[in-house]
């Protein structure tokens, strides 16, 4: 077991820009902070290291800025200073990543793109295009990308892989909510990606569900030499997943605190009940309750 | 009775109990024909005046497609440009409001002094009048993107274009039909108003200006005939229009589902 409530990357030389990367190392986040034009510190002086193999979790309140951090690795928005490494490519603070809007001008050659990174990002919702079928929403990477007419057996390769062959033609309207996300994730997984991003992908569905979905990407994740990283609030669903938990505190949002759940894969049905399981739940729910009294100190009128 | 029965038979019973009760005054007060026709009068009217009355409406709906489409195809070009470009927008927008509170009588009769052929002018006019839904309908429809989809569309390093095609268009769609329903009946009205302005330099022969002869020969009974024929022709086209939104968003947008059952 190894513990460490100070920032989690203790073994990365600071050489600044290096060509390079060690092998091995799928993300790599320093010395970001991010303050919206408002003035809102949603991030500060974060420094995260992914390994290739890893299943991270971001585990902390909501507005604890897990999800921005998140959006930050997936290139989605730029940090306000520091740096975000994903696999190859980089992304500092400005200008190197313009502002949102900016990056969608199609003018590929100038800032490097998420895709090149064979990245993917499962949204909290399941964002699906409700005009196409749920076959053309798992092909949409593909036909962006250009390769459409290799697609087909990639698609129904995910489709099964996800248990959605039979619903290949049916619009996002007619299916469940765990149904939809199943299409969302199948979407994520048809470009074969070697990070996957995922934003509390199963916060809004039913417990039943949501039990059976996060089997389903512990087997994806352990099938398919995934890297992954995961946004939480829930302690359960992070210690039966992560290889290793980053608890964060709120306002502004830091990483407060490491767990690494040292538990052989693939987890079990019987680990979620298990005595270990409930003592790693205890763990992180007393490293989730110290980070939130530090956070109400901060905010303390009397300072 | 099902749904759809009553739907259809509920306001024809109204229709034909309100032309009932028309008749029966009409006959029971002794009101003359030149104040106003019963409606079998309006009936034997209209297939009599057939051939003129036909004519008429041909070269009206003719006004109304030509706009109708010119307004669709503009207005839509105005819209992606609005989008792609939010100075322009800022500019010009206010320019089109202007075009959309400035009545068409006001302007028709420059229009028609100005543009040499009638039926361009005419065109011209009713496309003024029916542009606007189109031009804000789209321009609304092609912002309301849904946040999470155009972070998808950027992850996955869609081009303008693509998110354009595979994404704006799609999301405009339902508010473009929205806005073509309001248009339809908007071309047939500029074209009519248009006719009635032109028809007093005698330059056409639509049905405005079967009305208008018709009102200055005290001959009722074709007035309302030819009003009859606009009207229907209006809600013909708003029928037509409302059929191809059906077509186009039936498989997924709220609108157009079917009830559950």
């Amino acid at each position: 077991m190894s513990e460490s409530r100070t920032n989690a990357t203790p073994t990365t030389s600071r050489t600044g820009t290096a060509p390079e990367y060690p092998a091995g190392r799928a993300v790599e986040v320093r010395g970001v902070s991010k303050t919206y034009a408002n003035g809102l510190r949603a991030l500060e002086a974060i420094d995260l290291e992914v390994r290739e193999r890893d299943f991270v979790t971001l585990l902390g309140p909501s507005g604890c800025g897990k999800s921005t951090l998140l959006r930050m690795i997936g290139g989605l928005i730029g940090p306000t200073s520091g740096s975000v490494v994903v696999g190859s490519g980089s992304r500092g603070a400005a200008p190197a990543f313009g502002p949102p809007g900016v990056a969608s001008t199609g003018r590929r050659a100038e800032i490097p793109r998420p895709h090149e990174t064979r990245l993917s990002f499962v949204f909290q919702a399941p964002t699906l295009m409700p005009w196409a079928s749920v076959e053309r929403n798992v092909r949409l990477p593909l036909d962006v990308a250009g390769t459409a007419n290799e697609s087909a057996p990639r698609v129904a390769a995910v489709l099964k892989l996800v248990g959605l062959t039979d619903f290949a033609d049916v619009y996002p309207r007619e299916l469940s909510g765990g149904m939809q996300m199943r299409t969302s994730i199948a979407r994520a997984l048809v470009t074969e990606p070697r990070l996957l991003l995922m934003d509390e992908p199963f916060g809004a569905l039913d417990e039943i569900t949501r039990n059976r979905l996060d089997r389903e990407i512990r087997d994806l994740w352990a099938r398919r030499s995934l890297t992954s990283v995961f946004v939480t609030h829930s302690i359960y669903e992070a210690v039966y997943l992560s290889t290793r938990v980053l608890v964060m505190s709120a306002r502004p949002g830091r990483i407060v605190g490491e767990l690494a759940i040292d538990e052989p894969h693939p987890r079990t049905d019987a680990f979620r009940v298990s005595e270990r399981y409930a003592h790693w739940c205890k763990q992180l729910s007393e490293m989730l309750a110290a980070s939130s009294d530090e956070g109400s100190g901060d905010r303390s009128p009397r300072e | 009775m099902s749904d759809h029965a009553t739907r259809l038979l509920a306001p024809a019973i109204v229709g034909v109990a309100f032309l009932f009760l028309w008749e029966a005054l009409v006959r029971a007060f002794d009101v003359p024909f030149y104040l106003v026709p019963s409606p079998l009068l309006v009936l034997s009217t209209l297939v009599r005046d057939a051939p003129l009355l036909l004519g008429s409406l041909l070269v009206t709906l003719k006004i109304t497609a030509l706009a109708l489409l010119l307004a669709v195809v503009l207005g839509v070009a105005i819209a992606f440009v609005f989008v792609q470009n939010r100075v322009l927008e800022t500019s010009l927008f206010p320019y089109v409001v202007l075009l959309q509170v400035t009545p068409i009588v006001a302007i028709a009769p420059l229009i028609i002094i100005w543009v040499k052929d009638p039926l361009a002018a005419l065109v011209i006019c009713a496309t003024i009048v029916a542009i606007f839904p189109v031009i804000s309908n789209t321009t609304l429809g092609l912002r309301s993107i849904d946040p999470g989809l155009a972070d998808l569309f950027r992850l996955y390093g869609a081009g303008r274009w693509q998110t354009l095609a595979r994404l704006r268009i799609p999301s405009a769609l339902p508010y473009f039909f929205a806005g073509l329903r309001v248009s339809g009946g908007l071309a047939l009205i500029g074209a009519v108003v248009a006719e009635f302005v032109a028809g007093t330099g005698g330059t056409s022969s639509g049905l405005a200006y079967q009305i208008l002869q018709a009102g200055l020969q005290l001959n009722i009974p074709r007035l309302f005939a030819a009003l009859l024929l606009i009207t229907l022709a209006g809600v013909a086209i708003f029928l037509l229009v409302s059929l191809v939104a059906r077509l186009s968003l039936r498989h997924w947008h709220e609108s157009e589902l079917a009830p559950e059952r």
